[in-house]
């Protein structure tokens, strides 16, 4: 007894310890045994909308910054400097800086599906749709990057492990170029139809393609991928007769709407929600979970004052009254009169559960990159280009948009005036999706347009700086290659 | 199989009634006294028989009753001969004990074992169970300060429960968490003692060198404190009651702006930005001084203990069991901490063949947590106090929180701070459980077989719920959280010791060990509640559900460990240790590390030409080499693995699976850390004065880091081994009896210098710490090769351009010299914060019944960055409440280039510079305590002692710091389950309290 107690312990212990310190994850997957069949691609292409979707990109900060870059706001609380357009500060450099990690992010995930699905065993043109659905994230990630920091480093493969943590900034043609022969692909792979609401297209590669060639002045291919668009009669404008109803489009009810080409969607759901409508709103006004009053207009700007009552998109974008609980009237307050409306949903559960999707491509950008394409390839407004622009302002006045309406429809512009005009449109149909600030760069108008809002302009804030993270860890990237000013 | 053989309760239970039941038939009463000075002995032990015993009171008295077949009285004391005294009939018996010179040294527990302390070759310091509780604690961490030479306690944040970092010569590593290991009873515990009353303590043993910890292995690079908790004493039936209360307030409050004088900044930030004023004139005028928002968050807090502690026991089973309370309120409003314990052990020799003893710790702790530390721009409580505009009441008319962002300047995240102190539910109960039971097998006259079984066990739930009345949770949000992680242990150490001869002593200790941890956790979540009543009860009330949460993690570490201790002519003495550790964190390649260790002692006192010196009692030198590890990452970090990514597709969530943000490193290996220790212990006068020193130098290799990566891969970083780490340092302790007469005086004191130093990094690459919060959302700590771990990294200023705004120095540039433009280039090293050296002072004057004992406490060199004025001095930025100070601004007016603060504006734009950088040196009177014993043994009220006290802590406070108290370090310590290099910040710490205590002690 004494002594066999103990050696039997012995044995037990000895006997239990084999395979002890071998270690099997039993809450998460391993890479290596997956990407294995379809449902493992399909996963895959899911994770790429995940970093684009979170609050620190689309969700809220992305359209929070390029909102109140536009000359019609101004950014409060901590996003007034960067409506002061002297150069980030060290707050909003950290934001751009979350941004840049979640375009990467993505891009890396699309790296993985175009790297890894090709071998899994499955449909082969499901197989090749998901390929050019990464394809197309990808080139959408780049595009963003090359317009906030000119030329970035091209990662084209997954990253597994820190061997390839050097890559030098490429150059701004490079990325086009890349961007472009990504959406080619995705152009041809991807299907007319999504699976789901939400999922990238051949109509949608076929749109951002269009940008990319009128970001370049490429005249004519942007012309005529937008006009490929159109004429394949997918997508129409949705019909509108009282401000209101454009909440068939932009509302937190809505999966899907005719005019609809890609957005990323959300859903009433903590966490799950479009954050940005707190950012819009004052809590007040029930238009939001939350009110952080970021993006502030101004209702004596040449802007407001200039936007035609008529317009119905002025009375749904706009707000300087509220109706209270109690049904009273309750102007917003002095020193911040004018807010913008566009998304909005009063039975949000809390700040960051708000439905509304964000969209990123819709009918009218095709319609609008077509008015202003043909004009500029053709020295002049064509009578396609003024009746792809007129179809927007006809459905912004409530009028049937194939419908030529002579009170409505522009005509006799100069090439110039018609450029004017676009822009012009543009602003007031894709107020707070993010688009302003683009169309300004890539206009070389900036620096008049601030400055005609009375703000003298920094040059400095063409460019977002490369951050911080990768000048310290990228051995490709020193501080001289940072952008000017930071 | 052995295990179900035991049942450990029944005995403690069965004891407590028969020791009570001793039939009286003679009483004998007297005093036990020191020999040599004549002082009293308390808690001198007085045996009638095996089953009849007592101890003397703290003046030395007794009182026995005893028997007729009870013809002798046994006299004893830690340190002194035992005496055997006959009777006689006498009905008073005084005793003078003398000191056993072979047993002067007090029996300390190191590793796998115990050894007197004058056989001990490594570095160790003990803490005493009275230097314990010398001042309420809430746990042994928070106990320890101050105690011990080379350790350092950092008290993260003041909240009660909150974590507490303890850092034994310095930190070792980057990304494991620089705790020690804490071994309970024998039992290596998971995390931190937390779940134990330092009244339950009998001793600490804090191991230093390698020597000491090699034994531990992987666990041992950190130090090892090895915890004893209290036993009984044969004979001996005591029921102890120890009690206190006492208040708790702010140390000191922030001197902000006024009402009017904030309602003027405002409008001169408007002004300044071409908008027009925020306030009118008259609103100006009529502002006076308006809310002070600190009163509205700060309370004055009852904090109290109460511990009754049942011992005693035969000749062979002796057993202590006690319950305890502890509660602590804080003073933020709302938050505070509550904790129940049970605790008994009992050892017992079941026949000369088995010994087996059995222990048990039951906890029950309940935190109820407001959010402070780490806030920004009024989202903490602390933060939003600050913020709170004073031109507006807490309240408004109608009795209901004040709407405290209505300004057009007010930060959009900020919340009313009594309502998010009030409206806001953050309760985390934890129940623990430690249970260790060893079976001890004499096989053999020199050969022991001790097997042991443990069951660590926690089990914690985190109750949220966040009123639809805070503007971040409109339709009210709620959460729980449960966790539960078991931890199972058992060691198999064979123990020879042969008797050789009288110059000869060896001991031969080896084994093995199995431990594995296993966690499991639940989370769920809803929002949207009709109302705020249910709070987070009823989950399913909320109309939009979360996403439920899970996970399941898992360790195992199994050891191979053996010791040699060799005793030549009790003069010279040698210890080797050896253990091999294979964990299961590691890549395939790396899964076992080796960790061994040799030391000397040479006893010099113990020399011919010593032994009969006058003036030198104890010399001994010490030398010692070892290798200690430490595991350092979590579980899973060498493995490729693939987290869910929830979208929304149509109006449905659709899973996809893809990697995080780190990147797996399959090649991921132990950090072991080498250390040399040479160390000199004196006792002078018969031991009334004690000096130790101790020199270390500490070089941890394949350093882990979580190192960030160029986001430009997808992935914000990566686990790697990265480097070198030097830590060497100076240890002194001195105790001193100054005065034995009647009027005694004794002091103690330790300081400790370590320094710290990279030696090297991956490619030579920095790396950084936590990137901070609005409007320094940058990383401030930075380990850099050449400079001390953590160091603060950011641009120097010189003064103010003709703007007003910050001018900052152009260090550098491209090429290495200056190029006229401020860029990254330009930051550099601007703060430490490593001190230079740590002290404490105890000091004990002892007349008659009275007692008065002063403790000092300090930190020397040690910087804190205090990011709180990146909110309060930071020109209005944010609309937030500054402190007045900042009425020293530059002005259009008043142009000077040299004023401490900038313009004030929205555009003045403030970068990490030396501006937040101050001096956290301290000095404080941690504690002041005057006690006096009631002489209540002529009382015959059941009473053998008691005594009474009142104290002070925190009560004096010497340092330049400018904020609550320089005490904090907010980003240290565990972050989120993380450990964190990114210590010395200041992030609205939750201040530390000053605390007025009154308490009694009562012996039955």
């Amino acid at each position: 007894m004494k002594t066999v107690i103990p050696i039997l312990s012995l044995f037990l212990v000895l006997s239990s310890c084999d395979n002890a310190l071998e270690e099997v994850p039993e809450d998460l997957l391993s890479v290596q045994n997956f990407y294995t069949n379809e449902a493992d691609a399909l996963a895959a292409v899911y994770a790429m909308y995940e970093p684009m979707r979170a609050n620190n990109y689309y969700g809220a900060r992305y359209p929070g910054h390029f909102e109140v870059l536009a000359d019609y706001a101004n950014g409060r609380g901590s996003y007034a400097p960067v409506s002061e357009y002297q150069g980030l500060n060290t707050v909003n450099i950290g934001r751009t800086d979350n941004m840049w990690a979640l375009m990467y992010q993505a891009i890396n995930r699309a790296n993985t599906v175009i790297g890894r699905v090709p071998d899994i065993d499955m449909d082969s043109q499901l197989r090749d749709a998901l390929v050019a659905e990464a394809h197309f994230i990808r080139a959408f990630n780049y595009f963003n990057l090359v317009r906030n920091w000119g030329g970035v480093p091209l990662r084209i493969n997954e990253v597994t492990d820190v061997s390839t943590i050097g890559a030098p900034r490429a150059s701004e043609q490079e990325i086009y170029d890349f961007i472009v022969s990504d959406l080619q692909i995705a152009e041809n792979d991807l299907p007319a139809q999504p699976t789901e609401s939400g999922r990238a297209t051949s109509w949608a590669a076929k749109t951002l393609l269009a940008y990319v060639y009128l970001t370049l002045e490429n005249w004519t291919n942007a012309a005529s991928k937008a006009k490929e668009v159109i004429d394949g009669g997918a997508f129409s404008l949705v019909q509108v007769s009282q401000p209101d109803d454009f909440n068939t489009i932009f509302g937190p009810e809505i999966i899907s709407s005719s005019e609809e080409i890609l957005s990323l969607k959300y859903t009433r759901i903590d966490d799950q929600g479009l954050f940005f409508v707190s950012f819009m709103h004052n809590a007040a006004a029930g238009f939001s979970a939350a009110g952080f009053r970021v993006t502030l207009g101004d209702p004596n700007s040449s802007f407001i004052q200039n936007w035609d009552n008529q317009d119905l998109r002025k009375d749904f974008n706009t707000y300087t009254s509220y109706v209270d609980g109690d049904g009273n009237v309750v102007e917003l307050p002095e020193n911040e009169p004018l807010l913008f409306r566009k998304f909005s949903d009063g039975a949000a559960p809390t700040s960051d559960g708000h439905g509304n999707d964000y969209p990123l491509l819709r009918y009218p950008d095709v319609l609008l990159i077509f008015a202003e394409a043909a004009s500029e390839a053709n020295n002049g407004p064509t009578s396609e280009a003024y009746e792809a622009i007129n179809q927007v302002r006809r459905r912004a006045y409530g009028l049937d948009p194939m419908a030529p309406d002579a009170g409505v429809d522009l005509a006799g512009l100069s090439a110039v005036a018609f450029k004017d005009a676009v822009l012009l449109e543009r602003a007031h149909e894709f107020i707070m999706e993010s688009k302003r600030w683009y169309d300004l760069k890539r206009t070389g108008r900036v620096q008049d347009v601030i400055e005609a809002t009375g703000k003298s302009f920094s040059s400095i804030h063409l460019l977002a700086p490369i951050p911080e993270a990768e000048i310290q860890n990228n051995p490709e990237i020193g501080v001289e290659d940072q952008n000017p000013g930071y | 199989m052995k295990l179900k053989r035991c049942n450990g309760l029944i005995p403690i239970t069965l004891l407590l009634f028969s020791s009570f039941s001793v039939l009286a038939q003679n009483t004998i009463s007297g005093t036990v006294t020191d020999a040599e000075t004549g002082q009293p002995l308390p808690g001198a032990t007085v045996l009638a028989s095996a089953n009849n015993g007592t101890t003397t009171d703290f003046d030395g008295n007794y009182t026995i009753q005893i028997t007729a077949e009870e013809t002798t009285l046994t006299f004893s004391y830690v340190g002194y001969a035992p005496q055997e005294v006959a009777v006689d009939g006498r009905t008073t018996i005084n005793v003078q004990l003398t000191l056993d010179s072979s047993q002067l040294d007090e029996v300390v527990v190191i590793g796998y074992g115990a050894v007197k302390k004058s056989d001990f070759t490594g570095s160790l310091s003990s803490v005493k169970p009275e230097e314990l509780t010398a001042l309420p604690a809430i746990n042994v961490n928070q106990a320890l300060t101050g105690r011990a030479a080379g350790v350092q306690i950092i008290q993260n944040s003041g909240a009660p429960g909150a974590n507490i970092s303890v850092r034994i010569r310095g930190g070792n590593s980057l990304l494991g968490n620089n705790e020690p290991l804490y071994v309970v009873d024998g039992f290596p515990i998971n995390g931190n003692p937390s779940y134990i009353n330092p009244n339950d303590i009998e001793s600490i043993e804090v191991l230093k060198d390698a020597s000491a910890t090699a034994i531990y292995g992987s666990r041992g690079a950190n130090g090892v404190v090895m915890i004893t908790t209290k036993t009984g004493k044969a004979g001996v039936s005591r029921i102890e009651f120890e009690t206190y209360i006492g208040f708790q307030e702010t140390r000191k409050r922030i001197d902000l702006l006024n009402a009017r004088e904030f309602a003027e900044i405002a409008n001169e930030r408007a002004a300044n930005d071409g908008q027009s004023p925020f306030f009118t004139d008259g609103e100006v005028a009529s502002f006076g001084e308006g809310t002070d928002w600190q009163d509205a968050i700060f309370r004055t807090a009852p904090i109290q203990n109460h511990v009754l502690t049942f011992s005693g026991g035969s000749e062979n089973t002796q057993y202590s069991v006690s319950a305890s309370l502890f509660d602590q309120e804080g003073i933020v409003i709302n938050s505070g901490f509550e904790r129940y314990t049970i605790r008994g052990n009992i050892n017992s020799r079941l026949n000369n063949w088995l010994d087996l003893s059995f222990s048990t710790i039951l906890s029950r702790s309940d935190q109820q947590a407001v959010f402070t530390d780490n806030g920004q721009r009024g989202n903490s409580v602390l933060s939003a106090a600050l913020i709170a505009p004073p031109v507006l009441p807490v309240f408004d008319a109608d009795g209901n929180y004040t709407d405290v962002t209505q300004f057009p300047f007010s930060p959009g995240v900020a919340e009313h701070p009594v309502a998010l102190a009030r409206e806001r539910r953050d309760d985390t109960q934890i129940n623990d459980v430690l249970v260790n039971l060893a079976l001890d097998f004499h096989l053999t006259k020199d050969l022991d077989f001790k097997v042991s079984a443990g069951v660590e066990s926690r089990d914690s739930r985190r109750d949220f719920y966040s009123s639809s009345l805070l503007n971040a949770t409109p339709g009210g949000s709620a959460q729980i959280n449960t966790n539960r992680n078991t931890v199972l242990l058992n060691e198999n150490i064979l123990t020879y010791s042969p008797e050789i001869n009288e110059n000869n002593a060896l001991t031969v200790t080896g084994g093995f060990s199995y431990q594995k941890s296993r966690s499991v956790g639940l989370g769920a979540s809803a929002a949207d509640f009709v109302n705020d009543i249910l709070l987070n009860n009823n989950l399913e009330a909320g109309n939009t559900p979360g996403i439920p949460t899970s996970f399941v993690s898992e360790w195992t570490l199994l050891s191979g460990l053996g010791r040699i201790n060799y005793d030549l002519m009790g003069k010279y003495l040698f210890t080797a240790s050896f253990r091999a550790d294979g964990s299961s964190r590691f890549g395939a390649d790396n899964k076992w590390g080796y960790f061994p260790s040799a030391a000397f002692a040479w006893r010099i006192s113990q020399e011919d030409f010593l032994k009969e010196s006058a003036s030198i009692s104890d010399l001994k030198l010490r030398l010692s080499w070892g290798q200690t590890g430490s595991t350092a990452v979590s579980p899973f970090q060498t493995l490729n693995i693939l987290g869910p990514a929830t979208i929304v597709l149509n109006d449905e969530f659709f899973v996809g699976f893809a990697p995080g943000s780190n990147l797996p490193n399959p090649d991921l290996k132990w950090e072991t850390t080498t250390q040399y220790n040479f160390g000199i212990d004196l006792g002078l006068f018969t031991n009334r004065l004690r000096l130790t020193a101790d020199y270390y130098n500490k070089t941890t290799e394949d350093l882990l880091s979580i190192v960030p990566v160029p986001s430009s891969l997808g992935f914000t970083a990566v686990t790697q081994n990265v480097g070198e780490i030097e830590n060497k340092g100076l240890e002194f302790t001195i105790g001193a009896d100054i005065l034995t007469g009647s009027f005694k005086w004794d002091i103690s004191a330790n300081l400790a210098a370590n320094r710290t130093k990279v030696n090297s990094l991956a490619n030579g690459s920095d790396v950084f710490g936590s990137v901070l919060s609005n409007p320094l959302q940058t990383s401030i700590n930075i380990v850099r090769e050449g400079e001390p771990v953590g160091v603060f990294f950011g641009f120097l200023e010189d003064g103010l351009d003709d703007n007003g705004q910050i001018i900052y120095q152009d260090l550098s540039g491209p090429d290495g010299v200056p190029d006229g433009e401020i860029t990254l280039d330009d930051k550099t090293i601007i703060g430490d914060p490593n001190p230079d050296f740590i002290y404490g002072l105890n000091s004990n004057f002892s007349y008659k019944g009275f007692d008065l004992n002063l403790f000092i406490q300090g930190v020397q060199g040690v910087d804190i960055f205090n990011f709180n004025a990146s909110q309060h001095a930071n020109s209005f930025n944010f609309g937030g409440n500054q402190i007045d100070d900042i009425l020293n601004r530059w002005t259009s007016a008043n142009p000077n280039p040299n004023a401490p603060y900038p313009q004030v504006s929205v555009n003045t734009n403030f970068r990490e510079s030396d501006r937040f950088v101050e001096d956290g040196s301290f000095l404080r009177l941690k504690n002041i305590r005057l006690a006096y014993k009631i002489p209540v043994q002529n009382l015959n009220i059941g009473l053998t002692n008691a005594q009474v006290y009142v104290s002070g802590q925190n009560l004096i406070t010497i340092t330049d710091y400018s904020w609550f108290d320089p005490e904090v370090s907010t980003r240290g310590g565990i972050q989120n389950g993380t450990p964190s290099f990114s210590q010395g910040i200041d992030q609205f710490g939750y201040p530390v309290a000053k605390t007025y205590t009154l308490g009694f002690r009562f012996g039955f």
